[in-house]
């Protein structure tokens, strides 16, 4: 026998990962992801204003619209503060007098200020992606949306995976009765359009919104109907997963090592999850992020038809729908535009990542 | 004592669309602790079925244990429920595969799978686990078992791939291993080697073996009895010696000439005439007579047992064929000439 080189060795998902960073398109996707993942996850770092705030003076804005306000105390302290768009002003010992936009003259005492620092009673937000129909700032609404759009498409899709897998492996794995009726199961699913499932899932959810609330808090975290749009779109998306994942064990299961583990005694469920999932991953994981980025679209199509999110919370979809009218009037293009194109990046970049990593992944089976 | 695997009269059929496939119909053999017993026949004789019978690993359905006993221990395996037969798969009984390039998980170590089967039967910790691997690739004679314990299998050659079936195999001290073509897929000089290393291990280990195989050379290698096995029946028992030297079925004395020989010279090697008949439409006689020059009216229509036609020098022969006589003849005329 001859001796063994020392050789570096290495899982194989290090060789996957090291294809998959020759892959251009593929991290560009992935740097993209992991921007659109921080731009939610830190929006109350990075949004310039609260994505909920009002101020109708300053409706329907174009980009890059300054703005000119004085931060006042809202009445009996417990509401937001109030925000009053003005002209110009003039600061005296003890009232700040001020032209409010459109004209009129006011004051307001001194006391009744934000605080003592002019910076902060006084602010000059400039409106980067312009304002909506009540005033919000739109870029504000991106960056909130984010945190709404991905974490539907990331909660829906691991409902999605897990029951898609399950089903999947048992059909495939077992076959005859069991494969049966859960593929008659899962073709009644199928036949039904997508969006239109979604929405009856969502309706009957509806019900129930505050039972899942106690449990965990969605409704805080992301928005009221959060728990609805999950499971929704969850439930209804795990048909794709289930078909590729029973495909994978149909041949998976006749092969030799397969064969080999029962030789060796284990039982099913270990040869299902511990054998064969492992083997037939890649393809899961392929068909996940093509998964996430229908969830992401399927979010968008809820929340346009109005069964999504609740308001007033920022959804791309709901600034889709809103930015539509004055899409058909010939203004404003903005409103649609812009939560379109994140959402056409978000899914080209869980796309082109999906597809990098199959081909990172495939390659590995070839070894 | 009883022996260590009887199988007494074992009959598998396949139900399928074209009709039922008697793979098995009523082969009986046994294995003795120590002893290997060698399973030759073309393919589709139901060598293999009747090896994965034992395990209890047929596919069900379309397959199904009509009948028959098999004996491991004196135990009935075929009255097992499935969690006791998976206690003693991979642990008193262990199989190894023809194919030991895809018959290791592609996305695990090889440690990690004969880990694996050690943690199940054993009730050992990892730590014990990964001891008792290494010593097995040591057995097996992989050279520095601890670095290739954390290998994969896309890492090792074939024959380094059998080793570690093998070490998986024998990592529960089985007493009966069944090597289903384990040569098959291998290159002569490592076909040779993983014989040799078969042979010692069985003498170490005491196991008994069942060798299945294709190939009379394996057979002469290793076994020290042989069953011939021909359209899911055996149709001559005996020691190798008696295969070898005094082979008495038409079937097994045809397979015996179609292997070239050093020293003749031939213009085309010997076949047996015609094919298998598929196992779903044997003939109701001696399923051999469809491709047998001795073949009468009773051939086609009574099925011949087998018969005890061994002596006290040769040990027991069992042969099933109704002209052994006329056989006979014409050998001894063959080998005269």
């Amino acid at each position: 026998m001859q001796a063994i080189p020392e050789t570096q060795v290495h899982s194989l998902w290090w060789y996957s990962w090291r294809r998959l960073k020759r892959n251009k398109l593929a991290m560009l996707g992935l740097v993209i992801m992991v921007l659109l993942f921080l731009c939610a996850g830190f929006a109350w770092l990075i949004a310039p204003m609260n994505p909920n705030r009002q101020i109708l003076e300053y409706a329907r804005k174009p980009s890059g619209f300054a703005g000119n306000i004085l931060v006042v105390k809202a009445p009996g302290g417990t509401y937001p503060d109030e925000y009053i768009p003005i002209e110009s002003y003039t600061a005296g010992p003890e009232f700040i007098s001020f032209v409010r936009v459109g004209g009129s003259k006011d004051s307001v005492s001194r006391s009744h200020l934000i605080s003592a620092d002019e910076a902060e009673w006084h602010q000059t937000p400039t409106f980067v992606l312009g304002t909506d129909r009540f005033g919000r700032d739109v870029l504000s609404r991106l960056l909130y949306g984010a945190r709404v759009s991905l974490s539907v498409a990331l909660f829906a899709e691991i409902i999605a995976i897990f029951i898609g897998v399950l089903l999947g492996a048992l059909a495939g794995y077992f076959r005859g009765t069991v494969d049966a009726v859960i593929m008659w199961f899962t073709n009644v699913i199928w036949s039904f359009p997508f969006i239109l499932l979604v929405l009856v899932f969502s309706l009957t959810l509806k019900e129930f919104i505050d039972v899942f609330d106690s449990i965990i808090p969605l409704s805080d975290w992301v928005g009221r109907g959060a728990w609805q749009t999950f499971l929704a779109i969850g439930l209804t998306s795990w048909v794709d997963t289930c078909r590729i994942v029973r495909g994978q064990f149909f041949s998976l299961r006749e092969t030799e090592y397969v064969e080999a583990t029962r030789a060796v005694g284990f039982g099913p469920m270990r040869t299902i999850f511990r054998h064969i999932l492992p083997n037939a991953l890649g393809p899961i994981i392929v068909v996940a992020t093509a998964g996430f980025a229908s969830a992401i679209i399927a979010e968008a199509s809820l929340s346009f038809v109005g069964h999504g999110i609740e308001l007033p919370t920022a959804t791309w979809g709901q600034m889709i729908y809103d930015g539509l009218g004055f899409l058909q009037a010939g203004q404003l293009p903005g409103l649609t535009l812009y939560p379109s194109i994140a959402i056409a990046l978000a899914v080209f970049a869980i796309n082109v990542f999906g597809d990098g990593l199959r081909d990172a992944l495939d390659s590995k089976m070839k070894v | 004592m009883s022996k260590l695997l009887e199988i007494k009269n074992l009959q598998t059929f396949f139900h399928t669309d074209d009709g039922v496939a008697k793979s098995v119909d009523g082969v009986s053999y046994e294995v003795d602790r120590g002893e290997t017993l060698g399973v030759v026949g073309e393919s589709g004789c139901g060598k293999s079925v009747t090896a994965l019978s034992v395990m209890r690993l047929i596919p069900m359905p379309p397959g199904k244990i009509e009948g028959g006993e098999i004996l491991f221990n004196g135990r009935d395996l075929l009255k097992l429920t499935e969690e006791e037969m998976r206690s003693i798969r991979g642990n008193e009984i262990s199989m190894i595969f023809q194919e030991p390039m895809t018959s290791l998980n592609p996305v695990f170590t090889i440690g990690h799978q004969i880990d694996e089967a050690v943690i199940l039967h054993q009730k050992v910790s990892k730590a014990e686990a990964k001891l008792r691997s290494i010593e097995m690739l040591r057995l097996v004679g992989i050279p520095a078992p601890e670095q290739r314990y954390g290998e994969y299998p896309h890492q090792l050659s074939g024959g380094m791939r059998q080793r570690v079936m093998i070490a998986m195999a024998l990592s529960c001290n089985p007493q009966l291993l069944i090597a289903d073509e384990p040569t098959t897929a291998l290159d002569v000089t490592v076909q040779a080697q993983i014989l040799e290393l078969i042979n010692k291990l069985q003498k170490e280990l005491g196991m008994g073996v069942v060798m299945i195989t294709h190939d009379l050379g394996v057979i002469a290698e290793v076994s020290d009895r042989v069953a011939v096995m021909y359209g899911g029946k055996i149709v001559e028992y005996s020691s190798v010696d008696e295969i070898f030297h005094n082979p008495q079925h038409p079937y097994t004395i045809g397979l015996l000439d179609s292997i070239p020989r050093m020293g003749e010279h031939h213009t085309r090697l010997n076949t047996i005439e015609g094919t298998v008949p598929a196992a779903t439409s044997y003939p109701k006689g001696c399923h051999f007579c469809t491709r047998c020059s001795f073949a009468d009216q009773k051939c086609w229509a009574e099925e011949p047992r087998l018969a005890d036609t061994g002596s006290e020098a040769s040990g027991h022969h069992y042969v099933a064929c109704w002209h052994l006589d006329r056989v006979a003849a014409t050998r001894r005329v063959v080998e005269t000439e």
